[in-house]
């Protein structure tokens, strides 16, 4: 049975979900994102996902590139259009495209409306507790099998 | 058996640790780790690891003060003494690390000296695929265990 992204996203459920319009100033932004200590907001425009800023965006395309973050709007700067997935893509296949694309974060989509994200660390976390559960659940039933 | 952190480096190219210096830039040290798309450079005094500056601290500590990243050295935005790893340890204690500490970077040591660095997207790796060799070799014992008439005796298989 495929486990699905619905799962982690129970998981992390409680977890607020940041977001930016693509106006907004690189500073601005930046000041949210340290206050509550995430990596990345999803940039949203009239209820649609349009793309998202991470901390490696703000390197590569803001401090590299000498830009003023004052004077700068997300949009010039973020990955517009970003890779997304759904409530029913499964668990494993996320993890793919997350190793395939080097990303550290996924947009969780119905459509154009943004619902949620999840983190590589999420995605780590819930994989690897499942399967030390299901590696538990298997040596239990041996050990009882062999006392 | 758990993959010791001396094997994911073995795997991994030398080019993955970036070093600076004390004195070095923050722009300068993110040119660097632009240029060899990575989130962290170690900063060395004289072959010793002094300190670790990653993207977050580029933000946090950087952009988020306001500060200009071409007149600032990683001195005073560097983390300092960074938590690091020995080389014999095996991955499950690394990434207890990097989760109860949620950093996302371990410098490792061997015998006093700095060796490399991991990632946590490294250790996930490597910690996945143990896990599912363990649950290979579990599932061909199980099933030889299966071929044994007292299995069935003797308990209930779940999900069987």
């Amino acid at each position: 049975m495929k486990t699905a992204i619905s799962e982690v996203l129970s998981a992390t459920r409680g977890r607020r979900l940041y977001y930016a319009a693509p106006d907004a100033t690189v500073a601005d932004t930046v000041r949210e994102m340290c206050d509550r200590e995430v990596g990345s907001i999803c940039v949203i425009d009239d209820n649609r996902l349009v793309g998202i800023f991470t901390e490696r965006d703000l390197m590569k395309r803001v401090v590299v590139a000498g830009r003023d973050p004052a004077d700068t709007p997300l949009a010039d700067v973020m990955t517009p259009d970003p890779v997304c997935v759904t409530s029913d893509t499964a668990v494993g296949s996320a993890m793919q495209t997350m190793e395939d694309r080097d990303l550290r974060h996924l947009p969780v989509v119905e459509g154009e409306r943004l619902v949620g994200m999840i983190s590589l660390r999420d995605l780590t976390e819930f994989l690897v507790t499942k399967q030390q559960g299901r590696i538990d659940d298997v040596v239990g039933t041996i050990r009882t099998v062999m006392a | 058996m758990l993959t010791r952190i001396e094997e994911i480096l073995s795997g991994m190219a030398t080019t993955a640790v970036v070093r600076a210096g004390r004195d070095t830039t923050a722009y300068e040290a993110a040119c660097r780790m632009a240029e060899r798309d990575v989130g962290a450079v170690l900063v060395v005094d004289e072959e010793r690891l002094v300190g670790i500056f990653t993207e977050r601290d580029l933000m946090v500590r950087v952009v988020g003060t306001g500060r200009d990243p071409k007149t600032t050295p990683l001195a005073e935005v560097m983390t300092p003494d960074p938590v690091c790893i020995d080389a014999d340890m095996n991955i499950q204690q690394a990434m207890n690390e990097v989760a109860t500490r949620r950093i996302r970077h371990l410098p490792v040591v061997r015998d006093g000296r700095l060796v490399g660095v991991v990632s946590v997207r490294d250790l996930a790796r490597a910690l996945i695929a143990n896990q599912r060799e363990r649950i290979e070799a579990i599932n061909r014992a199980a099933r030889a265990l299966a071929r044994h008439p007292l299995f069935w005796g003797a308990s209930p298989v779940r999900g069987a």
